[in-house]
């Protein structure tokens, strides 16, 4: 432990915190409901952002429903973790949002989902939906997965909208639901409705019919574009936890696998946000690039989309070595394509004019509402997991974080274009170093009830996994994306803009959403509503 | 008679080939994004599928309706007038033709604008308001610039000057990117068009598709009378000419991105208002 992270730990000591165990980079302190708020602001004003808090009944194991917290120290490179456990007849934790904003969410997750009430702050119904009855807590052990509670049918939507075309509509594969409140064409404010299609993901692995092996199956499906960040990133908490050691080979195979997903993504995304601002050239060249990490993903591991790759412990099939010369090659076609495509994309004017000083986040308001990946790194925070928690072979590769200050669309779009060439450099020095080896270990055991935090950066910005294992399977799995982190900072980024740029904005932050997703419209001044449909590409996937 | 003849003939070119040059320009489309593209004929195919749909009238009912028969209406008559500017041209006035073009091409706008207003959606309503900016941004220098053609007499440097604002303020007719903010899919999901389906959305596509040619053939007419052709002979120059200048305002809009409301009505007054006070002044100056 360094002397920074000690003297931390002794500030939160005598601030209440009890330290339960540290196991590698990782400080768990249990805290009660009276130190949490003055523990959070103290780990807040260390420089600590929350990666996210996880509800889990624990009454089968230590009689009580707690709450963990997980602040991430990135510049010390350390997670704390607190504690927060209370009983099933007085579950009660008092909010930490005054202190951390950006728990607004998974504090009214864990009431959703376990029933800990959250007090000292109006609360709604975020991932449950309004008709789902009261006091029936899905990730409660006593609610069995194959249960289904009956439920009124409540709409959720004001009568005025009259047919509504969504969130719920046979068209719309994965809604989304924004209020934006116009003056004229100019946005005052923005209300986020989500979750509606929440597949209990959580719940489904701590089923019967999942084990260890088979959760990697089913967290690749979190996301149609970034699946291998998520097996990675459960198969890596799993390990942390049992303290399996991967071998050398097998991890650089899963580090050049992300990095190829991270190419596949941020191609798709320029292309989404080329057609947004009507530069169809763009977009089409775009995804025109994108066709060749998608032949890259064949190359390598035999199969176009980057699937059925981890398993614990390794990777189940190794790199196609015949082919890492044509893996080269790709990428040497890649690097000349987009560099031509980036060039000639940011002179187009309507690019740079209409994506320059709109859908501005501040520094500030990032770090307060702990956005993660591109989105955090174009306001100026310098937050990329490879390096400040290097994991798998990152610690082998040396590569640059783009970083911007201005904080609005054409920052994040600077960002990805700089993180796609980045990409390239990073995997052809993994193929360069590529050692040799077993690509998994031969037998593996995994003990109850340990735990542990792993985060892997996506596309998107830092996915993290929290996992507490049980018996052959997950005991808790608490799963949060990116986007999860992000959508909050929307509110922040398009108030006070055009209403043409909220698509672009909405978009800027690379939201896993349908293609379709609904945007509401009030008119201050006429009070009209309307729904407004995002049309074309924005990738699918969320939780 | 032979001029009358011609102008028929241009007419009726001009109404059944609108649909063609548009198929032309998304196959050149579909080149530059390195797609396949559809057939030329794909928009008369759709054209022909909207109108064999069954007639749906939007919220807000007959005026919309109304509204866009009337536009397709004033624009098929501007295509038969715009064929007959070469006469008054050689005459040296002003006629009854030219300024009936004029009153028929801001009556269609007004109607676009009539017609988002009426389908009670607050993306038609909000793409009215943003086509009645750009016409307020554009149309005057238009008319302007066509009427200092029509009536400039022997002033070449006066005409050019003309022929440049015109070439820019009928492209922002055309309705193309950067200026389809009316429209703008991903912003306003179709815009003034959006509660539109079957033979009304077919109704509006032949409008767009008749400003689009009305574009090209004012920008093609202006550029063979500039050069001092007359009469029949700079009609059927013009006609030759304006697939061409289709093809050009199709090349632009593919090259660019979309603008903002606040931004492109912005760069157009910036840049037309000093153009025609230039010009104003080249014609004092008798050049």
């Amino acid at each position: 432990m360094t002397e920074p992270v000690g003297k931390l730990i002794e500030e939160l000591k005598n601030l209440g915190g009890k330290v339960e165990e540290v196991r590698g980079r990782e400080i768990y302190l249990v805290a009660s409901r009276d130190s949490l708020r003055s523990l959070a602001k103290a780990l807040y004003s260390a420089g600590a952002y929350l990666k996210t808090c996880a509800g889990v009944d624990e009454r089968p194991i230590q009689g009580v429903l707690s709450v963990y917290y997980i602040f991430g120290l990135d510049e010390l490179g350390v997670d704390v973790i607190l504690r927060v456990p209370v009983t099933e007849e007085d579950a009660r934790v008092p909010t930490i949002v005054p202190e951390v904003p950006a728990a607004d969410w998974c504090e009214l997750e864990a009431r959703d989902m376990i029933g800990v009430e959250i007090t000292g702050r109006p609360v709604r119904r975020l991932v449950l939906p309004e008709d789902w009855p009261e006091g029936v807590y899905p990730l409660r052990k006593d609610f069995d997965y194959s249960t289904r509670p009956l439920r009124g049918f409540r709409s959720e939507l004001p009568e005025e909208v009259g047919v509504p075309l969504g969130p719920y509509h046979p068209a719309l594969h994965e809604p989304e639901y924004f209020e934006l409140y116009v003056d004229g064409e100019k946005v005052v404010d923005v209300v986020y409705r989500g979750f509606h299609v929440h597949r209990g993901i959580e719940k489904l692995a701590e089923s019967p019919r999942f084990t260890y092996k088979q959760v990697p199956f089913l967290a690749e499906r979190i996301c149609g574009i970034c699946g291998f960040v998520h097996s990675s990133c459960y198969v890596m908490a799993v390990e942390k936890a049992a303290g399996i050691e991967v071998p050398e080979r097998a991890e650089f195979i899963r580090s050049i696998v992300l990095e190829v997903e991270r190419l596949h993504s941020h191609l798709l995304w320029l292309g989404v946000a080329a057609h947004l601002l009507g530069y169809d050239a763009g977009f089409m060249h775009a995804w025109r690039i994108r066709e060749h990490t998608m032949v890259l993903a064949e190359y390598l591991t035999g199969s176009r989309k980057t699937y059925g790759i981890n398993i614990i412990g390794g990777v189940r099939k190794d790199l196609n070595v015949d082919k890492l010369d044509k893996t080269l090659k790709t990428l040497a076609t890649v690097r000349e394509e987009f560099v031509k495509l980036a060039e000639v994309m940011l002179s187009v004017p309507q690019i740079r004019s209409r994506a320059s000083g709109t859908g501005v986040l501040s520094r500030f308001e990032a770090r307060a509402l702990s956005v993660v990946g591109p989105v955090a790194r174009a306001s100026g925070l310098y937050r990329d997991v490879r390096k400040d928690y290097p994991y798998f072979a990152y610690r082998e590769v040396s590569f640059k974080v783009p970083l911007y200050t201005e904080g609005d669309n054409l920052a994040r779009l600077l960002v990805r274009v700089e993180e796609v060439l980045e990409s390239i450099e990073i995997i052809k020095q993994l193929i360069d170093k590529l050692p040799g080896g077993p690509i998994a270990v031969e037998s593996w055991d995994i003990p109850p009830y340990r735990r542990a935090v792993a985060a892997i950066e996506a596309p998107r910005g830092e996915d993290v996994h929290f996992i507490i294992t049980g018996v052959g399977k997950p005991y808790r799995w608490r799963v949060r994306a990116p986007t999860y982190q992000n959508i909050p900072a929307l509110r922040a980024m398009l108030r006070g803009a055009p209403l043409a740029d909220a698509p672009l904005t909405i978009a800027s932050i690379d939201p896993c959403f349908s293609c379709t997703d609904r945007v509401v419209v009030y008119d201050l001044k006429t009070g009209s509503r309307r729904t407004l449909r995002i049309s074309g590409g924005v990738p699918p996937c969320p939780l | 008679m032979l001029h009358s003849l011609l102008a028929l003939v241009a007419f009726l070119a001009g109404v059944t080939l609108a649909p063609v040059y548009d198929g032309l320009e998304r196959k050149l489309r579909a080149a530059v994004h390195t797609r396949i593209g559809p057939p030329i004929l794909q928009t008369w195919y759709d054209l022909v599928k909207l109108f064999s749909k069954e007639l749906v009238i939007p919220e807000g009912g007959s005026w919309c309706a109304l509204s866009a028969v009337l536009e397709l209406t004033a624009l098929i008559a501007s295509v038969a007038l715009l064929n007959y500017v070469p006469l008054a041209v050689t005459s040296g006035t002003v006629g009854a033709e030219v300024v009936a073009f004029i009153a028929l091409l801001s009556v269609a706008t007004a109607l676009t604008i009539v017609r988002a207003v009426a389908q009670n959606n607050v993306y038609s309503v909000v793409g009215g308001f943003r086509e009645f900016t750009l016409a307020l941004s554009s149309e005057p220098f238009l008319v302007f610039s066509y009427l200092a053609l029509v009536a400039g007499g022997e002033r070449p440097v006066f005409k050019l000057s003309s022929l440049l604002i015109l070439a820019i303020s009928s492209y922002v007719l055309s309705s193309r990117i950067p200026y389809d903010i009316a429209e703008a899919e991903p912003e306003l999901s179709a815009g003034v068009n959006i509660e539109l389906a079957g033979p009304l959305l077919g109704v509006a596509t032949m409008s767009t598709l008749l400003r689009r040619f009305l574009a090209a053939e004012l920008t093609a007419l202006a550029l063979v009378l500039v050069v001092g052709f007359e009469s029949y002979q700079a009609l059927v120059l013009a006609l030759a000419l304006t697939p061409v200048v289709w093809v050009a305002h199709a090349l632009v809009s593919i090259l660019l991105g979309r603008t903002r409301v606040d931004m492109g009505p912005k760069a157009l007054l910036l840049t037309l208002l000093p153009l025609s006070v230039v010009t104003v002044v080249i014609y004092g100056l008798g050049l």
